[in-house]
């Protein structure tokens, strides 16, 4: 799915469309990859909040807390689980386009992609631990998710630049961690960024950390009713 | 205090429904303590508030000194539960699920090995240690179970029906290895201090 939407949307929109404001010798697939490599992490990071879901299901849960580690840790566990899933994911498209002729921006840049990447997926599979505490039925979690994610997408200029969106769009985005994670790994991978790399680590790290106190906080308050 | 459980008004309501009305109760330690009731009594709704999964709408308890509430953590430490619900992970062995179990419970490597061989012999399951957990019967997953509540030395060890969906047979088994516990107390081995059972 996300290969189509890189191959297809990439080429497509690079014949149909020259961006104005596009920097000269930047092809749009490679604006698009990084935002791809975002959106490949963002879904799978936050699904992999369905195990909390299954152990539910199987019962396997209360065994998990009622065992004395703490909450933490078994927030931790989880998201290092999540993590190394969705970072192979991403990868993956990352291999594929520099397959298809991307060209990465140096080691460094190498590098910081992915802690980008890294602090994307602990993030929002810290935001998918939120739901699967909250929610017990898979179907619930499904909608939930799909809820959520669709809106952090497309409001985080994975698709487009964001120097022409309307006024009121952009500071939308601005509000998105996401947007900050896509420039992250824009400006690492191609050289190209919206705000600065040191902005885009800041604001990462920052919502990571939240996003594990918050999750555990939810943990916290787990019941296992059945 | 010499309690080894100690409630106080505990009470739990779902939404409206009041599943457990104001319990009082003292257990002594090294207490066998047997609560009885029909289907829906709300005997596992205890036991779940007493092990920390479930939030008391009201009232106070503690196990083994530890207040369920301030100190979920030490009340968690000091128990064992076999749940009434299947709680294996039948993706693996009967071998992973008690090493997984002990791994969270801080258990050396040779501990943890010393340990699995003991519960495993205990409820005579050995031969079938290394096979997917989804390849056991009821009774041999109930087995699992009680082997896996007994392995990090509980303090207090909840049974809620034990023996429930068991044929005669194993239930008698399951029977034997409880009081093969309180034997293995007279030959100065450990031996858990109180059980709670529930019918
Ligand atoms: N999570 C829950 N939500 C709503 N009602 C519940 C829940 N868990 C248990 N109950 C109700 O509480 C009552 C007591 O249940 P339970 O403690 O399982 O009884 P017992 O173990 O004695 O058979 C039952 O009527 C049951 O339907
Ligand atoms: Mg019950």
């Amino acid at each position: 799915m996300p290969l189509f939407f890189l191959l297809f949307l990439g080429m497509g929109f690079d014949a149909a469309f020259k961006f104005s404001n596009m920097p000269p010798g930047i092809t749009y697939i490679a604006f698009l990859a990084p935002g791809i490599i975002g959106m490949v992490l963002l879904f799978n990071s936050i699904t992999s909040g369905l195990s909390v879901i299954w152990d539910r299901q199987f019962g396997f849960l209360k065994e998990i807390m009622v065992t004395p580690v703490s909450r933490v840790s078994i927030v931790l566990g989880k998201t290092l689980g999540g993590m190394t899933t969705a970072l192979l994911q991403g990868f993956f498209i990352l291999l594929i386009a520099v397959g298809i002729g991307f060209k990465i921006k140096g080691v460094l840049g190498f590098l910081s992609s992915v802690l980008c990447m890294i602090l994307i997926a602990t993030s929002f599979v810290c935001l998918g631990l939120i739901f699967a505490s909250l929610i017990n039925d898979m179907q619930g979690f499904h909608l939930i998710v799909s809820l959520f994610t669709f809106p952090i997408f497309i409001l985080s200029s994975a698709l487009f630049p964001l120097e022409r969106l309307p006024l009121w769009l952009k500071y939308l985005t601005y509000l998105n961690p996401l947007t900050y994670g896509v420039d992250g790994l824009r400006y690492s991978l191609i050289g190209m960024a919206h705000f600065s790399l040191t902005l885009d680590l800041f604001v990462l790290v920052g919502f990571c950390t939240f996003m594990i106190g918050l999750s555990t906080y939810f943990f916290r308050s787990v019941e296992v009713d059945y | 205090m010499e309690y080894a459980i100690q409630i106080e008004k505990l009470s739990k309501k779902f939404d409206d429904f009041t599943a457990v009305s104001s319990i009082d109760l003292n257990i002594e330690k090294g207490e066998i303590f047997g609560l009885l009731g029909p289907n829906g009594a709300g005997k596992t709704t205890i036991i779940k508030m007493l092990a920390t999964l479930l939030q008391p709408t009201s009232g106070f308890a503690a196990v083994w000194h530890h207040n369920i509430l301030k100190d979920p953590a030490a009340v968690r430490r000091s128990i064992g539960i076999v749940f009434q619900d299947p709680s294996l992970d039948t993706e693996l062995t009967g071998r992973e699920n008690l090493d997984f179990h002990a791994r969270m419970y801080g258990l050396n490597k040779e501990e943890r090995e010393r340990r699995i061989n003991e519960v495993l012999d205990l409820v005579e399951l050995k031969d079938r240690a290394d096979v997917f957990v989804k390849f056991y019967s009821g009774g041999m997953q109930r087995r699992l179970e009680i082997a896996r509540g007994l392995m990090h030395y509980p303090q207090v060890l909840f049974l809620d029906e034990p023996t429930l969906g068991l044929d005669a047979q194993t239930r008698r088994r399951v029977w034997e290895y409880i009081k093969r516990l309180n034997k293995a107390d007279s030959l100065g081995h450990w031996v858990c201090r109180s059980f709670f059972f529930c019918f």
